[in-house]
């Protein structure tokens, strides 16, 4: 079997796929608290080879790509007039909301109060607050300084937030995240910083010359393929000639 | 199957909502009691895929979130030009009979003496402005004294009682000025409802509050709205090139 078409497979499917990455950030690149993907190509290796001497080996046959964890990269913090608006000063900290799955985390700290007097984020799951969903909050509800959300007539409940740094996050949509099985977040390193929203992560430019890159990788990857073509058919004129 | 170009489109689509909005806000500039809206956008990632993970389809609208900032008061000297400043809304009858809720307070007087808006909707709180009344004075906490004709001394006609809501964002706007009531909002609530430490703005007679949008501000966004709906349109570019790749293998 010729690996060099498989391998140009691998390639141009890896660099389609990488594609559909870099398309991902640059259409959130306005979703607050967006976190982008960390591009992941990986060589992949074939099947056991047998030499002719009799030896088995293993062959580089391609790439392969995954989208990675979530880079920790923060979005621009913007100014916001809303009191129960805030950002996190520590790349890896992340608010902590109820969703009807369990637990996640997020960075877009787009809260508001629903009709019933709780805090929300912007899809309406609870806030959680270190004892529980913060509740009870009426108008005149702000988060403060110290990252307590207070309203008149009810004590300050503090916001729950988690240091995910180095674990690995699964993405859940809305700007969600979730932990891996069996891992487990640790305590709080930064701060809340109020009348603030975290922009996206992602970054046009980065996002654009991604796109080059790409575009130029597929397309030697294509020439590669047309080399290899020539070279098969000059060795197919070569065998006729030879007859 | 190759999903960029469903990805960047999906990021277009987004755009050209959030240039919509932009657009309402620049039109409503000297719309009294507006408020300016900002959509909200969301990342999309598809059901399952086999092993578990989510993949990405790109971003859409969560929806517009209104910067309930107060706008700034202009001085207009007409008896019945009532401006909110702080919190609160002025709930109106429509015309099935519900409560609406609106901080635009441009209202006259009618033939039949009700208090009502430009598009004739009367106010909630029921007041009757008999022929005649002079020197109508709207105090700060809504409580509206007329002087009547045989009278020497101002009489109570009534009070405009402001209404606030658990959650402002929640209203539903239906379009002139009117908000209405959902589950999201809560019900309407009065000063001193109980369990709620709710605190409603006061009443300016004979001022208007004006339109709080920022033109500057809008026209940034103006700006990051089309660049990023250009970065869809490079990106889909950029994708049929790869796809024009992977055709001219086979030659």
């Amino acid at each position: 079997m010729d690996l060099s078409l498989t391998a140009v497979y691998s390639a141009l499917s890896a660099a389609q796929s990488a594609m559909e990455n870099t398309s991902q950030d640059l259409a959130n690149v306005r979703t607050p608290g967006y976190r982008p993907q960390q591009p992941l190509f990986e060589s992949t290796v074939s099947s056991l080879w047998q030499g002719a001497d009799g030896s088995e080996e293993r062959l580089p046959w391609g790439v392969q790509f995954s989208p990675g964890r979530p880079l920790q990269q923060d979005g621009p913090l913007q100014a916001s007039s809303d009191p129960l608006h805030a950002a996190l000063s520590d790349s890896g900290d992340y608010f902590t909301v109820q969703t009807p799955q369990g637990t996640a985390y997020t960075r877009d700290g787009a809260f508001r109060m629903d009709g019933s007097g709780r805090l929300v984020d912007a899809s309406g799951n609870p806030v959680l607050g270190e004892d529980g969903p913060i509740e009870g909050g009426g108008a005149g509800g702000r988060i403060g300084p110290d990252g307590s959300f207070s309203a008149d007539g009810i004590p300050p409940q503090k916001l729950a937030v988690a240091n995910l740094q180095g674990r690995d996050l699964r993405r859940e949509g809305a700007q969600l995240f979730t932990l891996a099985p069996g891992q487990s977040s640790a305590p709080a390193k930064g701060a809340v910083v109020p009348g603030t929203l975290e922009g996206s992560g992602a970054d046009t430019f980065k996002g654009m010359a991604e796109l080059v890159t790409l575009s130029r990788w597929a397309e030697s990857v294509q020439k590669a393929a047309k080399a290899g073509d020539d070279s098969a058919e000059a060795l197919i004129q070569a065998a006729k000639l030879s007859n | 199957m190759f999903k960029a170009l469903e990805i960047a489109a999906s990021g277009m689509a987004s755009e050209q909502v959030a240039m919509n909005t932009v657009a309402n806000n620049m039109a409503n500039t000297n719309t009294v009691g507006f408020k300016s809206s900002q959509v909200r956008f969301e990342e999309l990632l598809s059901s399952q895929e086999s092993d578990g993970t989510l993949s990405a389809t790109g971003v859409g609208v969560a929806g517009t979130q209104r910067d309930l900032s107060q706008g700034a008061l202009t001085a207009t000297g007409q008896t019945w030009d009532l401006a909110i400043s702080g919190s609160g809304y002025f709930p109106v009858i429509d015309a099935n009979g519900r409560e609406a809720y609106t901080r635009a307070g441009s209202f006259h007087v009618d033939s039949e003496g009700h208090i009502v808006n430009p598009n004739g909707l009367a106010l909630a709180a029921g007041i009757t402005v008999p022929t005649g009344a002079q020197n109508v004075q709207v105090g700060q906490d809504g409580t509206v004294q007329a002087l009547l004709p045989g009278n020497s001394q101002s009489v109570v006609l009534g009070k405009i009682d402001l209404v606030g809501f658990a959650d402002e964002q929640g209203l539903t706007d239906r379009g002139n000025g009117l908000f209405d009531q959902n589950d999201a909002s809560g019900p309407p609530l009065r000063q001193g409802a109980a369990s709620n430490a709710l605190q409603l703005g006061s009443i300016q007679q004979g001022a208007l509050e004006g339109s709080n949008v920022n033109m500057v501000q809008e026209m940034v966004d103006m700006i990051n709205t089309q660049r990023a709906y250009e970065t869809g349109a490079k990106v889909i570019t950029a994708a049929d090139e790869m796809l024009g790749y992977a055709n001219s293998l086979r030659r």
